[in-house]
């Protein structure tokens, strides 16, 4: 498998860690916004491996920290730790058109409510019923919806493909 | 020595993750007491000049997009004039929602111009896309004298209502912590009757904000719908500014004092404009 260039996907996941709190803020249900940045890391990671996908993470995590009101930090664990998963699943699983963008995406959102909820025992205890709320499930659902039309976006754009599993 | 190097140059993968998780682990166990921090600050100025002008590149292909939007509208609206169906219907239609974004204009300038307090008005330019925190971002900083703490209001139900307080500037920009946020606190009392408490949010997925520590025999004198407004009492906030309405009263009998649930009298939701007070004498 032909490994793509780390940087246009990083500069991607920047751009839209950078256009997310401003220009996407009409898209929301119940103020429950979706993390596009999330989405495109889950499948940039699983597209540039493990240490591609952890150090993209990071950065545009460390973006978003800088520009919203979470404690520096907060978002380059997640991303990083989400980089990191999704990064081991390069080669190992067949990602379709529906399923597995789908499974993908619920993963994703679980593990970083998972990763808030221990940083909120941990650091921030004011937010830990935030992490509990009913918005987490319309933001699963709402990633579930969008994860297939992410990820046939970029096919279009070659950014992602269909990968058989690798023989190791 | 070498042994250390055989050791990273075999777990590469692993040795990045953990530096990774530990570098933001400090980070946050650093910043975790306050959303300021020098390091964030400069971080937030750098990016904050990028975000403004992607704002107004989304404006503006959003106003491009409305255009298009709005020139089927003409062609079709052509189409039925021609065919002399339903035209004054639609040029109705068309005025009542002039009249009442003409309406609303009015309000908000109104507003601007009876309010006593020394004001700049603000555009909201970003909000905050996650769950576990809510604020968002105004397009005046400090060359528009604009200043950590300074108290946001907006115009609702015919009242000055307070928004919440700015917490991070730039030139530029503003970060506002809003009243829903559950780091915001706001010496609060009740307009009526008096009796003094305080208040903090409960997060944007509510709405809503608790007024804790009022006294128990206060119980009788509040009601639903009572206002309450800002004490004013060593805070940053004016007196009297206008918060939201009782919306419950709990009273435990393991509690000494009260705790009322308070819908906010601004809609976060719908947010667009706001007031920052320069001066609060």
């Amino acid at each position: 498998m032909r490994k793509k260039n780390p940087f246009i996907y990083a500069v991607i996941l920047l751009v839209c860690a950078l256009l997310q709190n401003s220009v996407f803020t009409s898209l929301h249900i119940a103020e429950i916004r979706p993390d596009f940045t999330l989405l495109l890391l889950v499948f940039f990671a699983h597209q540039l491996g493990t240490m591609e996908g952890k150090i993209i993470g990071f950065l545009a995590g460390l973006m978003m920290d800088m520009l919203g009101m979470a404690p520096l930090g907060f978002h380059s664990l997640i991303y990083t730790v989400i980089g990191h998963l999704f990064g081991l699943t390069r080669g190992k699983v067949y990602v379709d058109s529906l399923t597995i963008p789908v499974i993908f995406a619920i993963a994703a959102t679980l593990i970083t409510i998972v990763t808030s909820f221990i940083i909120s025992i941990a650091f921030l205890p004011l937010r830990l019923s935030s992490v509990l709320s009913i918005g987490v499930l319309i933001q699963i659902g709402m990633h579930a919806v969008l994860a297939p039309f992410i990820f046939a976006l970029l096919r279009v754009f070659k950014l992602c493909s269909e990968h058989e599993t690798q023989m190791l | 020595m070498e042994g250390l190097r055989r050791f990273l140059s075999r777990h590469r993968n692993g040795v990045v993750f953990v530096v990774l998780i530990t570098i933001s682990t400090i980070a946050i166990g650093t910043q975790s007491q306050s959303v300021n921090s020098a390091s964030k600050h400069l971080g937030y100025s750098i990016f904050a000049s990028v975000q403004s002008s992607a704002a107004e590149v989304g404006h503006f292909f959003g106003n491009f997009f409305n255009s298009i939007g709005e020139l089927r509208r003409i062609r079709q609206e052509y189409e039925v004039l021609q065919e002399k169906v339903s035209e004054y219907k639609t040029i109705e239609r068309d005025i009542l929602d002039l009249q009442a974004e003409n309406n609303q204009l009015r309000e908000l300038l109104d507003f601007s111009r009876k309010t006593p307090l020394s004001h700049v008005a603000a555009r909201i330019i970003a909000k905050e896309p996650g769950l576990l925190f809510d604020g968002f971002t105004v397009n005046r900083g400090s060359t528009h004298g604009i200043a950590e703490d300074t108290p946001v209001i907006a115009y609702a139900e015919g009242f000055s209502s307070l928004v919440g307080k700015v917490v991070e500037v730039t030139d530029s920009t503003a970060k506002v912590l809003p009243i829903i946020d559950r780091s915001c606190f706001v010496a609060a009392k009740m307009r009526e009757s008096r009796y003094e408490g305080l208040l903090h949010g409960l997060g944007a997925a509510d709405g809503m904000v608790e007024m804790t520590y009022v006294k128990k025999q206060a119980k009788n004198r509040i009601q639903f719908g009572d206002l309450v407004v800002t004490s004013g009492f060593r805070s940053i906030y004016p007196e009297d500014l206008y918060i939201g309405r009782v919306n419950a009263i709990r009273a435990p009998e393991w509690e000494s004092s009260l705790t009322l649930e308070i819908h906010p009298l601004v809609d976060f939701t719908r947010l667009e404009y706001v007031f920052l007070i320069l001066e609060t004498e």
